[in-house]
């Protein structure tokens, strides 16, 4: 599990170099800029200038915290969603860890933007969380695949932010091409999991088989990173 | 979201607002850094009141439900002091505040939230801004802290008459609040002293400023969306168990405040209520709905719902002070029970001595898939005869004061139809 603490570090990145690196950057700059200002200040108002740069300071930084305390809580969420099935035994342990790491995968193969990147895993984590609803020998009374996907995307669709997510897994809705493209990230993620992991198909099998059902980029980038020809 | 937008972000991934805001503040601040040193000695030019006005309504359209409006208004009274255009600036926010909450789920409760919340703050500028300039640093200050703390007050206590209480109003949000309402005047103090050509940098401060309080409600959202979220999951998997836990939930609360617990304390007692079953979620359906009697094995199953929740909420901030109370529930008072893992049993939370109580009356009062529903007064002869033993007997004398006048939010097939007791029970996960 990622440390809850780091949620904006990846990669071993220290915090504040991945924020520099990604969507934080605007507050880097804003923050010192604010700061120069106030010292146009200074030579007329004296303390009075710091005082009140550093009060903007410290909100700036209680809201960064908070901002990170926000970004982990939905990381835990998703965890927590990913762990129930396998707890309960519909799933098995770590597959949806490995998933994860393969659709991650895929998608930075795929120059997926950072964010999307993130949705992507956690729509992975969270894909499986409608089977604690599946008991055995109903899985064709409750819809199958598609009713499971569905259910889990109702649940996801309480989380909050994780609902963003949603899209993702739910199938059968319609989606604009760039969500499309990341579904199928995910889809194809899954089955080739689904089929080496849990069925025990080869890797060349999978991708062959993943092949054939269209989303020829996704499929590539599948086996670029597992290592199997399409 | 526009075309270009969903190209851009085709999953609407919203950053945090907090970002958000400081990318406004990136735009703001850069812009005018450039106006401040082209015009520093430059006659001060009026329109940069029109600057700062568009500022505050800009930040206040981008966080609707979400407002830092108060403390947007307290700056505008800083700002006061140096000229009366900050007036204008404060009630087009209070406009745009009311306006951009119309499509809130309580419009009622929140536009005459926000209407009374801007009341004190308004008279404090048209006070203040009155004999401009006559009144020192400090003592603006200071009237920023009190208009905060007034501000704060008289939200909470606009939300207590409508039954509303709001998320989390604590004394840190109120120092908070106190805090910012500071820093407003602070601001409005350099801005006066330097001219107002300093106002769009007040701004710029206020953007980082308000984006804390912007995050705070982000926090609240993504802990209440952790409960929901888990609460669904539950109830994919048995929907009595959502019924159940909301009634708890219920019952909890009333202990709660006959308790006397402190509201901080109460979340994380509605908390542990709400999610007190969470671990029946591993628990095959077939066996928490079986009709005989449990063999041994079922039992263990049974069983697992505690045990296994230490693992299952393990990392979970938000919940964590919830845990103690949650795998504790089925602990008795005198010893005995059974526990979630490997967790220290002879300390047992006064939430967890509530929730066994809240939870043994709910079970015995609804129909169970082994028994119809027993009557009130049995439940309560039952509680009493245990009281000491199973459970804490301070505890259950409070919750026989608590039934006393009191319509139970029992429908009798286990579900929470009630509307009454519902909407009640609506209200606690609302405010969790």
């Amino acid at each position: 599990m990622s440390d809850p603490r780091r949620p904006l570090s990846r990669n071993g990145v220290a915090p504040w170099a991945g924020a520099l690196a990604g969507d934080d950057w605007p507050v880097l700059v804003g923050l010192p800029a604010v700061a120069s200002l106030f010292v146009f200040a200074v030579p007329r108002l004296g303390w009075w200038a710091l005082y009140a740069a550093l009060l903007v300071y410290a909100a700036g930084f209680l809201a960064f915290e908070r901002t990170r305390t926000t970004a982990a809580a939905y990381r835990q969420l998703s965890d927590v969603l990913a762990r129930i099935p396998e707890l309960s035994g519909v799933v098995p342990a770590g597959h949806s860890e490995r998933v994860a790491q393969l659709a991650v995968a895929m998608a930075h193969r795929l120059d997926v933007r950072p964010a999307d990147v993130t949705a992507i895993e956690q729509a992975v984590r969270c894909r499986d969380i409608g089977q604690v609803g599946v008991e055995e020998g109903l899985h064709a009374e409750t819809g199958g695949a598609g009713g499971v996907a569905r259910r889990s995307a109702a649940i996801v669709a309480r989380g909050g932010r994780l609902a963003q997510i949603a899209p993702l897994i739910a199938p059968e809705t319609p989606a604009a091409p760039a969500v499309a493209r990341l579904r199928a990230i995910v889809d194809v993620a899954v089955a080739y999991e689904t089929a080496v992991g849990i069925a025990g198909w080869d890797r060349e099998r999978a991708v062959r088989s993943l092949a054939e059902s269209g989303r020829a980029e996704v499929v590539g980038a599948l086996a670029a990173v597992v290592g199997a020809s399409v | 979201m526009g075309r270009r937008g969903d190209a851009m972000n085709p999953l609407h991934i919203d950053a945090p607002t907090a970002r958000g805001n400081t990318r406004l503040l990136l735009a703001v601040s850069a812009a005018i850094a450039l106006v401040v040193i082209v015009s520093m000695d430059q006659p001060q030019p009026q329109w940069s009141w029109l600057a700062l006005a568009v500022a505050y309504v800009a930040i206040e359209a981008r966080t609707p439900h979400q407002t830092g409006a108060g403390w947007i208004a307290v700056i505008a009274m800083g700002t006061g002091l140096a000229a009366p255009g900050a007036l204008v600036a404060t009630l087009l926010v209070a406009v745009v505040s009311v306006a951009t909450h119309l499509r809130a789920p309580s419009v009622a409760g929140v536009v005459a939230g926000r209407i009374v919340a801007h009341l004190p703050v308004v008279a404090a500028v048209l006070v203040v801004a009155g004999p401009a300039g006559s009144y020192p640093s400090w003592l603006a200050v200071l009237a920023g802290g009190v208009a905060g703390g007034v501000a704060a007050g008289t939200s909470r206590l606009v939300g207590r008459l409508l039954g509303d209480p709001g998320p989390a109003q604590d004394v840190s949000v109120a120092m908070e609040r106190i805090g910012l309402g500071v820093l407003g005047a602070l601001l409005g103090a350099v801005t006066h002293a330097m001219g107002p050509v300093m106002a769009p940098v007040s701004a710029a401060g206020l953007i980082i400023a308000s984006s804390m309080e912007v995050a705070r409600r982000e926090v609240e959202t993504a802990r209440r969306a952790t409960v929901a979220t888990l609460l669904a999951a539950v109830e994919t998997k048995d929907l009595y168990t959502r019924g159940h836990s909301e009634r708890v939930a219920v019952y909890a609360g009333w202990l709660g405040a006959e308790l006397g617990i402190s509201p901080r304390n109460m979340g994380q007692v509605r908390t542990a209520a709400l999610l007190h079953d969470i671990g029946k979620v591993v628990v095959p359906r077939r066996v928490l709905r079986k009709r005989g009697p449990l063999s041994d094995g079922e039992r263990q199953r049974i069983e697992r719902h505690v045990s296994v929740v230490p693992e299952l909420l393990d990392g979970v901030d938000a919940l964590a002070p919830a845990l103690p109370a949650i795998a504790r529930h089925h602990l008795h008072f005198a010893g005995g029970g059974y526990v979630g893992g490997t967790v220290e049993t002879r300390w047992l939370p006064v939430a967890a001595r509530i929730l066994a109580v809240a939870d043994a009356f709910d079970a015995m009062t609804t129909h169970r898939p082994y028994r119809r529903a027993l009557s009130v007064d049995y439940a309560i002869a039952e509680l009493q005869r245990c009281a000491g033993t199973q459970f804490d007997p301070e505890v259950v004398a409070a919750f026989v004061r608590c039934l006393a006048g009191r319509s139970l939010p029992i429908q009798r097939d286990g579900f929470t139809t009630d509307d009454a007791a519902r909407r009640e029970a609506e209200r606690v996960v609302a405010h969790v």
